[in-house]
C-alpha cells in the first residue's frame, strides 16, 4: 500500500527546498560582485534578477511552509531530487537573461550540467562571454562538485539527524565526521585549500605561458573549479586546446585526478593516513581500469596513426582518456576528433572509461570505483566459495577508510545501482540513434552526460533535438544523485495520486 | 598547295604550341593546389572535420581574434574563430545563431604579430584577420595540437569597442522583485528560523 503524502509532509519539503533556492541565490553573489568590478552592468542586473527571484522563493516558502518538524529519510531524498530541479529553473535566469541561449530549455541544460558537473553546454558565443557569466558557470560547477546541498548544510543549516538525509539524498553516503554539518564543513575546507593552491599554481603558469596577470589569475580560478569539480568547463571555447599549454595540461591533470577522489580518503590523507593512498580500495579501482583502458586506447590510436610521437600520443589520448575516466571532461581535442582522429578503438575505450567513472563521495560521477571494487570483489569471493570445501566459511573484504567485509546485500546495492547506469546510458544512446547519429557518436554522448563527464563527440549542440536535450537533462540529474532520491521523487509523484490518505502525524 | 602546307604547318605548331602551354599551366595549377588550397578561403569547420586531408597544406582561413594574445618564444599563439559571431558578436547584438564558437590557434612569428593586438571579448569585437599558413593535423612540434603556422597576417577590419547600454526593463524588473522581497519579508516578520 502507498501512503498518499500529508499536507505537513509537502510543507515540509517545500521548506526544505526554500532552503536550498536560498543557498543558489547566495552563490549569486559571487558573479554579481565580479560583473559589477568588470563594470558589465547588464550582468549584474542579470544576477540581481536571480537573487531577488530565488529570495522571493525563498520567502515564499518560509511563510508558507514553515516547519518545525524533522525531516525523515523520504523527505531528506525528495527535497535533495526536487531542490536540485527547481535551483536548475531559477539558476537559469542570468544564464537565459545574457541572450547567450537560444531557448530557456537550453539555459536550463548548462545549468543542470553545471550542478551536475558534467561539463556540456548549449551556450552560444562562449568567446564572448562576460566575467560576471563566466563566473557562474564556473561557481555552479564548482558548488555542485562539492553538492549545493552540502553547500546549504553548511552555510544555512544549523544541523539535525534529518539534514544528514538531505545529505544522502545528493548521493553522498559518507559521514567523515560523526556530524553531518561537521562534515559538510569539512567537505568545503577541503575543496578551498586546493582552490587557492591550485588556482595560484594555475595562475602562474599561465602568466609564464604569457596571459596577462588580471586574465590570467580570472583563468586560473575558473580552470581549477572546472577542473577539480570534475566539471570540465573552461572559460573559452577551445577548452584546454585554448592554451596550447603542457604545463597547464599536467596541472589540470593533476587537480582533476585529486578532485576525483573521495573526500573520505582526502580527509584520511590529511589526518596523517598516508597508506590509504595505496591500500584504499577506489584508488586499487582506479588505476586499474585506467591501465586497461589506457592499452586499449594506445592499440586504438597506434592503429590510427594520427599522433606520432610519444608526447602527442600522451597529451591527447592519455589527457582525455583520464579527464573521461574522473568524469572531468577538459579536452585537448575538437569534439569530432574522438571519431576523426581516435578512431573506434580509442573512442569505445574513452567511453568506458566514462561509464566506470570517479570516486564515490567525490565530485566525479559514473559507476564509481568503490562499487567496481565491490563487482570485481564479489567475483571473486564466488569463485573463491566455489573452490573452497564446503564446510569452509569463505570471507571477503575490501578496504576504504576501514576493511569492510563484503555481504551479498552490499553487492546487490552496487549492482542496482550499476544496473541503473547501464539502463540510462543504453536508452540514451538509442534515443541518439534514433535520431539518426551514429551509434559510436550517440553511445558517446549519453554515456558521458549520464556519468558526468561532459566529453562529446558533436551530438550535443544548440540545435540538438529538444527531446534529446531533456533526456540529457534528466541524465545528468539521475547520474549525480544515483537514482535513490530520484525514485523517491518518483514514488513521492505516484502516492499523491493512487496512495492511500491516512492520517498519519509527523514527529 | 606549298602556302596550304605551310599554313597547316603554322596550325599544328600552333596547336602544339597551346597544348604545352595548357599541360604546362595544368601542372603548374596542380602543383600549386597540392601544396596550397589556392587563394580560396577555407572554412576552420572544413579543416576539422576533413584534417587528414588538409594535413601540411597551406590554406587560408578568415576570422576574428579571440582571447588572448599569447607570447611563445619566437611566436605569437592566438585564436581565429571564424563562426557567425565573428563579425558580430552576442553581446554586441547578434542573436544565438544555432551553433557554438568555431576557431583554431594559430602560431604567427613574432615579426608578422605586431599589427595583432586586440582580440574579441565580451567588451569588444576583435580584429577581422586573413591567415595564410600550413596546417597541421597533428603538430608534432606542438604537442599534437590541430593548428595553423601562419606565413602570412593581413588585418582585414580593426577591433571597435561594444557599447553596452543599460538595459532599462531589466532595471524595472529588479524595481519590482526588490518591492516584493522588501513585501515578503514584512510579512515573514520573524528571523529565518533554522533547522533545530
Amino acid at each position: 500500500m502507498i501512503f498518499a503524502p500529508l499536507r505537513e509532509d509537502l510543507k515540509l519539503i517545500g521548506w526544505g527546498i526554500g532552503h536550498v533556492i536560498l543557498g543558489v541565490g547566495a552563490i549569486m553573489l559571487i558573479p554579481l560582485g565580479v560583473a559589477a568590478l568588470s563594470s558589465e552592468w547588464n550582468v549584474a542586473l542579470d544576477f540581481a534578477i536571480g537573487i531577488l527571484t530565488c529570495l522571493i522563493f525563498s520567502l515564499t516558502t518560509e511563510l508558507t511552509c514553515h516547519s518545525e518538524k524533522d525531516f525523515s529519510w523520504s523527505h531528506g531524498l525528495i527535497v535533495a531530487a526536487a531542490g536540485w530541479i527547481v535551483a536548475m529553473v531559477l539558476g537559469a535566469i542570468p544564464h537565459y537573461l545574457s541572450g547567450h541561449f537560444g531557448s530557456y530549455l537550453d539555459a536550463c541544460f548548462d545549468l543542470m550540467s553545471g550542478y551536475t558537473t558534467t561539463g556540456l553546454y548549449l551556450l552560444q558565443d562562449l568567446d564572448h562571454a562576460s566575467n560576471g557569466l563566466n563566473m557562474w558557470r564556473h561557481l555552479l560547477t564548482y558548488v555542485g562538485g562539492q553538492g549545493i546541498i552540502v553547500f546549504t548544510l553548511t552555510f544555512l543549516f544549523a544541523g539535525t539527524a534529518g539534514a544528514f538525509k538531505i545529505y544522502v539524498g545528493e548521493g553522498k553516503e559518507e559521514k567523515i565526521l560523526p556530524n553531518v554539518i561537521q562534515t559538510a564543513r569539512a567537505i568545503w575546507i577541503i575543496s578551498l585549500t586546493y582552490l587557492i593552491v591550485g588556482s595560484a599554481a594555475l595562475w602562474i603558469s599561465l602568466s609564464f605561458e604569457g596571459m596577462s596577470p588580471g586574465r590570467s589569475l580570472l583563468h586560473s580560478i575558473w580552470l581549477f573549479m572546472g577542473a577539480w569539480s570534475t566539471g570540465g568547463f573552461a572559460p573559452q571555447s577551445l577548452n584546454l586546446l585554448y592554451y596550447h599549454s603542457f604545463l597547464v595540461e599536467i596541472l589540470t591533470m593533476v587537480i582533476f585526478v585529486i578532485g576525483s577522489f573521495n573526500f573520505a580518503l582526502h580527509y584520511a590523507v590529511w589526518q596523517g593516513k598516508r597508506s590509504e593512498i595505496v591500500k584504499n580500495v577506489e584508488i586499487r579501482s582506479f588505476a586499474t581500469t585506467v591501465t586497461i583502458t589506457a592499452l586499449i586506447m594506445g592499440i586504438g590510436m597506434q592503429k590510427m596513426g594520427t599522433y606520432g610521437n610519444a608526447l602527442s600520443v600522451f597529451r591527447k589520448g592519455f589527457y582525455n582518456l583520464v579527464s573521461a575516466h574522473t568524469t572531468t571532461g577538459n579536452n585537448t581535442i575538437y569534439a569530432t576528433s574522438f571519431i576523426k582522429e581516435f578512431g573506434f578503438i580509442a573512442m569505445w575505450a574513452t567511453i568506458i572509461a566514462m561509464a566506470i567513472g570517479a570516486s564515490a563521495c567525490s565530485t566525479g560521477g559514473g559507476f564509481k570505483g568503490f562499487r567496481m571494487g565491490i563487482l570485481y570483489r564479489s567475483i571473486r569471493w564466488d569463485v573463491r566459495r566455489m573452490v573452497s570445501p564446503e564446510s569452509s566459511v569463505v570471507v571477503e573484504k575490501i578496504h576504504h577508510i576501514k576493511d569492510i567485509f563484503l555481504d551479498d546485500r552490499m553487492i546487490k546495492s552496487a549492482m542496482t545501482i550499476i544496473l541503473c547506469y547501464v539502463a540510462v546510458y543504453v536508452v540514451g544512446g538509442i534515443l541518439g540513434i534514433m535520431y539518426g547519429y551514429s551509434p559510436s557518436v550517440a553511445f558517446f554522448d549519453a554515456v558521458s552526460a549520464a556519468s558526468n563527464t561532459g566529453h562529446s563527440a558533436g551530438l550535443v549542440s544548440p540545435g540538438m533535438p529538444v527531446l534529446l536535450k531533456i533526456y540529457y537533462i534528466f541524465a545528468m540529474w539521475a547520474g549525480r544523485l544515483e537514482f535513490v532520491s530520484v525514485f523517491a521523487l518518483g514514488g513521492m509523484i505516484v502516492s499523491l495520486y493512487r496512495g492511500e490518505r491516512l492520517k498519519r502525524t509527523l514527529r | 598547295m606549298k602556302d596550304t602546307k605551310k599554313s597547316s604547318k603554322s596550325i599544328l605548331g600552333a596547336l602544339a604550341l597551346v597544348l604545352v602551354a595548357v599541360l604546362v599551366a595544368g601542372t603548374l595549377i596542380l602543383a600549386h593546389g597540392s601544396t596550397c588550397h589556392g587563394s580560396e578561403k577555407t572554412r576552420i569547420n572544413d579543416l576539422i572535420e576533413n584534417a587528414k586531408e588538409y594535413d601540411g597544406r597551406n590554406v587560408m582561413v578568415e576570422g576574428e581574434v579571440v582571447g588572448d594574445k599569447l607570447q611563445r618564444g619566437e611566436y605569437v599563439l592566438i585564436t581565429v574563430n571564424d563562426d557567425p559571431y565573428s563579425k558580430q558578436s552576442i553581446p554586441s547584438g547578434s542573436k544565438p545563431k544555432g551553433v557554438g564558437n568555431i576557431g583554431i590557434g594559430v602560431w604567427v612569428p613574432n615579426n608578422k604579430a605586431k599589427e595583432i593586438s586586440v582580440p574579441g571579448s565580451y567588451e569588444r569585437q576583435g580584429q577581422y584577420v586573413r591567415i595564410e599558413g600550413v596546417f597541421n593535423r597533428a603538430c608534432a612540434e606542438h604537442g599534437g595540437d590541430m593548428d595553423i603556422h601562419a606565413e602570412n597576417v593581413e588585418i582585414l577590419k580593426s577591433a571597435h569597442l561594444i557599447r553596452h547600454h543599460i538595459q532599462f526593463w531589466k532595471l524595472l524588473i529588479v524595481l519590482v522583485l526588490s518591492s516584493i522581497t522588501i513585501a515578503l519579508l514584512l510579512a515573514v516578520r520573524r528571523p529565518a528560523k533554522k533547522i533545530e
